[in-house]
């Protein structure tokens, strides 16, 4: 792997901009499937370079949350700022109303997305995969895109695989193909949802190894993830949920030493002791 | 947008090909069938033929290798399709259709 991930510009950029305003801003966000309400006034800010880890049981909200940050889901009430807009609604005769598909894409390009199962497309190679983005949506020629992305897959250390199709690839490989096609774009912000549940245990480790990375190199990401460990190393801040609302936020340290919530210390009990 | 062209027509196509070639050649073999109206097609004429010279055995014999014959070459361009949408790196022949669909 070569010594840095994101483009030198962009890493002096990050290390040069306060975080003091919020890059992605979530708003007593509510979400609803049917009557079930999954999601109940959810509000949370990351700063520029902030890594957050979303930790929390099974049905708690974390990966519908997530969803609704990267424009995947609509939502019921609230408000989602990135980079101080309000993105996902327009104002039509005084009233927010959901953007057109077509819109709501072209503001996702700022939100990088890697899945807990890659979703990578079955039909194109890794370099494919990376390149898709920049033709596609941001209309950028076939050779410069395919030398964008063979120079980003070669950093998150996969330059020898670049013409292999995903069915070829190791699992750890395939979600490492999936963060290089979320960075091309140069998103603001990456969001991460559970990125090594689906993987072999001695696979995990490489994965994190890119996102750790990332987040030394100042990007802002969102993680939810089931890896304490790696939440304790490289998150700033953990905030944990359930039943669809925030029940903690606190920095790593505390969080798992000394956690404030009956809820969070029933949850950490039963994970840590095995 | 070219969501249908580059994400889901190479997708769906894949899984479709099999389905709709078996179709495809189990209806060129009922075609047979249509001889019992006055549809003049391969099996009519055979009975045309075996009706006016009671040589069963070659004519209907000889049937069979047309059908035969027919039913194979559909079997082969079934199996180039399929073998066509197998995404490896190593397997790779001549990309046209994939081409063909994309524009």
């Amino acid at each position: 792997m070569t010594g840095h991930i994101l483009d030198e510009a962009v890493i002096r950029e990050l290390a040069a901009t306060p975080g003091t305003e919020y890059v992605v801003e979530a708003r007593d966000v509510w979400k609803r499937y049917g009557t079930n309400d999954v999601l109940r006034g959810v509000s949370l800010g990351v700063h520029r370079g902030d890594v957050t880890a979303i930790l929390g049981p099974s049905g708690s909200g974390k990966s519908t949350f997530l969803r609704c940050l990267g424009l995947l889901e609509p939502i019921e009430r609230g408000e989602i700022h990135l980079d101080g807009a309000r993105v996902g609604v327009r104002e039509r005769r005084g009233r927010f109303v959901p953007l057109p598909e077509r819109l709501l894409a072209r503001q996702r390009t700022d939100i990088g997305m890697v899945f807990q199962r890659f979703n990578l497309f079955p039909h194109l190679t890794a370099v494919g995969n990376v390149m898709i983005g920049l033709t596609e949506v941001r209309g950028m020629n076939e050779p410069d895109a395919r030398a964008t992305a063979r120079v980003m897959l070669d950093r998150v250390g996969l330059g020898t695989r670049a013409t292999y199709y995903p069915s070829e690839l190791s699992g750890g490989q395939q979600q490492r193909v999936a963060i290089a096609r979320a960075l091309v774009m140069r998103p603001k912000v990456m969001l991460f949802d559970e990125p090594t549940s689906a993987l072999d245990p001695e696979l995990v480790g490489e994965v994190l190894t890119v996102v750790q990375q990332l987040a030394d190199e100042g990007m802002t990401m969102i993680v939810v993830t089931h890896e304490m460990g790696f939440a304790r190393k490289a998150a700033n801040r953990v905030v944990f949920m359930d039943d669809g609302q925030i029940v903690e936020e606190a920095d790593p340290n505390s969080f798992f030493t000394n956690a404030q919530s009956a809820r969070a210390k029933d949850f950490l009990s039963k994970i840590l002791t095995h | 947008m070219s969501v249908f062209r580059k994400v889901i027509a190479p997708q769906l196509t894949r899984v479709t090909i099999p389905p709709m070639a078996n179709d495809f050649i189990t209806l060129l073999k009922i075609t047979s069938l249509a001889s019992v109206t006055s549809l003049r097609e391969l099996m009519t004429n055979t009975q045309a033929a075996v009706s006016s010279s009671f040589r069963f055995a070659e004519w209907y014999g000889a049937a069979a290798i047309y059908y035969l014959i027919l039913v194979s070459i559909f079997m082969l361009g079934q199996s180039w399709l399929e073998r066509r949408y197998v995404w490896t790196s190593q397997a790779r022949g001549p990309r046209s259709l994939i081409r063909a669909i994309g524009r």
